[in-house]
């Protein structure tokens, strides 16, 4: 629906793609984007420059990476229609990735001038699928149509979410099926074509399908997050959530995740997919079991806990949110928490964690969820891992250690200098963290096999064909 | 309340309650997909 200036291809690697080409001048510190022909909103606006530094101006307000960017920006103009000015005060060379980030959806200044903190009203991007909202029935069905005026860049190849973006459908309809055994069915019957992340349950059955094929797209894998909430007690303790760190075994919860297939899961997780370039082992025993459940308890005692209760948001719509959830949740209260679980759906979770209230006003100490996409393999776009207050991810952590090498690790001279600084970010982390971490798996997704050239990455619909 | 007011709210709420029909994969200009969760925002940010 929405397209980017830049954007990621299959390896990782930056390529242009609203953008026509970029100059670099003044020792790295100035950059002049020129936007490619052709390009228009949903509404039939044309799409400019002055759209697009709106954008990225929202996108820096809440994005880390974008943060990030913005640290070094001194100002950013559109001195023409096609033209976007950036003067840095210090070279960055990482600005075509920040601007690749997917949240960096370039929609119209009337738009991407509602503030960073509320949600737009209307979904007008410039990708290649136009939004429904008249077929829209919440939660059943999403409608996007081919956007028949789009025009995929001529040059580049198609690769995730990079090259030209070449559209063989006129529709897509997501079909949201929160029972599994349901989507498992329709799948089966073909009366769905492809169904994003099966239930890990029920992979061996759904391999046994007639023309089905299943299959890992997206290599960044997903991180288990038991998330707190650090505005109050008893999580503003740092102390406090180290004992849940320490409690936690990896092994026993992924097993309850994706026991059925143990080879897509792995533990020993950190901050980054283990085997990944920025991964490490620093510090990961203490995400081993078993666990002496009774000196947890009175680590936690000692640490200062005092009984209150604690208010955990699971959601029960997604089937590995909620096998994480149980045995996580199991665990706290083995530790001696006094624990409130509110079961419900994901759309109140991503509702509820947004509260900045105290828990009796309808606030949260715990979510639960995983953690997908690029920040898995790298710290730049990680929302999970920053420690800026008001300014970090629902948690609102504080950590100004890891906010430090953070900041340092955008301007390391090279690969090593980065792996360094994501091993002590992980020390830090161990010490003072904003998450536990839950081990990770690789999401298997399922198709029809007339469904041909299914990209690689997160769910595409563009370059795919459906051949019956 | 007129009958006819009394038919127009039935007829609002029979479709609002009616199960979507899912499109079926024979139309090959239509990709169905069942996604891990509902379109929860609109807002890329």
């Amino acid at each position: 629906m929405f397209d980017t200036l830049y954007a990621y291809d299959a390896a990782f690697q930056v390529q242009p793609q609203m953008v026509d080409g970029h100059r670099i001048n003044d020792d790295g510190k100035a950059w002049e984007l020129t936007l490619r022909d052709g390009l228009s909103f949903h509404d039939g606006e044309k799409v400019l420059a002055r759209d697009c530094v709106a954008t990225i101006k929202r996108f820096a307000a809440r994005n880390p990476f974008g943060q990030a960017l913005m640290q070094r920006v001194a100002d950013i103009t559109a001195p023409s229609d096609t033209v976007i000015r950036i003067r840095l005060t210090r070279p960055f060379p990482l600005l075509p990735a920040a601007l690749a980030e997917v949240y960096c959806a370039i929609m119209p200044t009337r738009l991407a001038e509602t503030d960073p903190m509320k949600q737009i009203t209307e979904a007008i991007g410039s990708g290649p699928f136009r939004f429904e909202a008249n077929e829209r029935i919440p939660g059943s069905r999403v409608v996007f149509s081919r956007n028949r005026a789009y025009v995929p860049r001529q040059s580049g190849t198609p690769s995730f979410n990079a090259g030209p973006k070449i559209v063989n459908v006129d529709r897509v309809v997501w079909n949201f099926i929160p029972d599994p055994a349901t989507a498992s069915a329709a799948l089966q019957q073909a009366e769905v074509d492809w169904w994003e992340n099966p239930s890990l349950d029920l992979i061996p059955q759904i391999k046994t399908y007639k023309d089905v094929i299943v299959t890992v797209k997206d290599r960044t894998g997903e991180i288990g997050c038991l998330r707190f909430n650090q505005l109050f007690p008893p999580f503003d303790s740092a102390a406090i959530r180290r004992v849940v760190i320490a409690a936690m075994d990896q092994k026993e919860i992924m097993e309850a995740v994706a026991g059925a297939e143990p080879s897509l899961y792995k533990t020993d997780v950190g901050l980054f997919v283990p085997g990944t370039p920025m991964a490490s082992t620093a510090g990961v025993e203490i995400t081993r079991g078993p666990k002496d459940y009774a000196k947890l308890t009175q680590d936690l005692t000692a640490a200062g806990y005092d009984g209150r209760k604690i208010v955990v948001l699971a959601a029960t719509t997604i089937p590995a949110i909620w096998a994480e959830a149980q045995v996580a949740t199991d665990t706290l209260t083995k530790i001696g928490f006094n624990v409130d679980l509110q079961a419900m759906e994901w759309g109140s979770v991503v509702q509820r964690r947004a509260s900045r209230e105290p828990i009796e006003r309808g606030g949260w100490n715990i979510f639960y969820t995983w953690l997908g996409g690029f920040g898995n393999i790298s710290p730049a776009p990680s929302i999970s891992l920053r420690g800026n207050g008001t300014e970090a991810w629902f948690g609102w952590a504080r950590n100004a250690k890891i906010e430090a090498l953070y900041a340092a690790w955008f301007d390391a001279p090279d690969l090593s200098a980065q792996q360094l600084l994501c091993e002590e970010m992980q020390v830090a982390f161990w010490e003072n963290p904003t998450y536990a971490p839950l081990g990770m798996y690789d999401s298997p997704t399922a198709y029809h096999n007339y469904m041909h050239d299914v990209p690689d990455g997160w769910p595409q619909f563009y370059g795919l064909k459906k051949v019956i | 309340m007129k009958r006819r007011n009394v038919l127009t709210s039935a007829a609002a709420i029979t479709a609002a309650l009616a199960t979507p029909r899912i499109a079926q994969a024979g139309d090959p200009r239509t990709v169905t997909f069942v996604p891990h969760a509902d379109l929860a925002s609109l807002d890329p940010v």
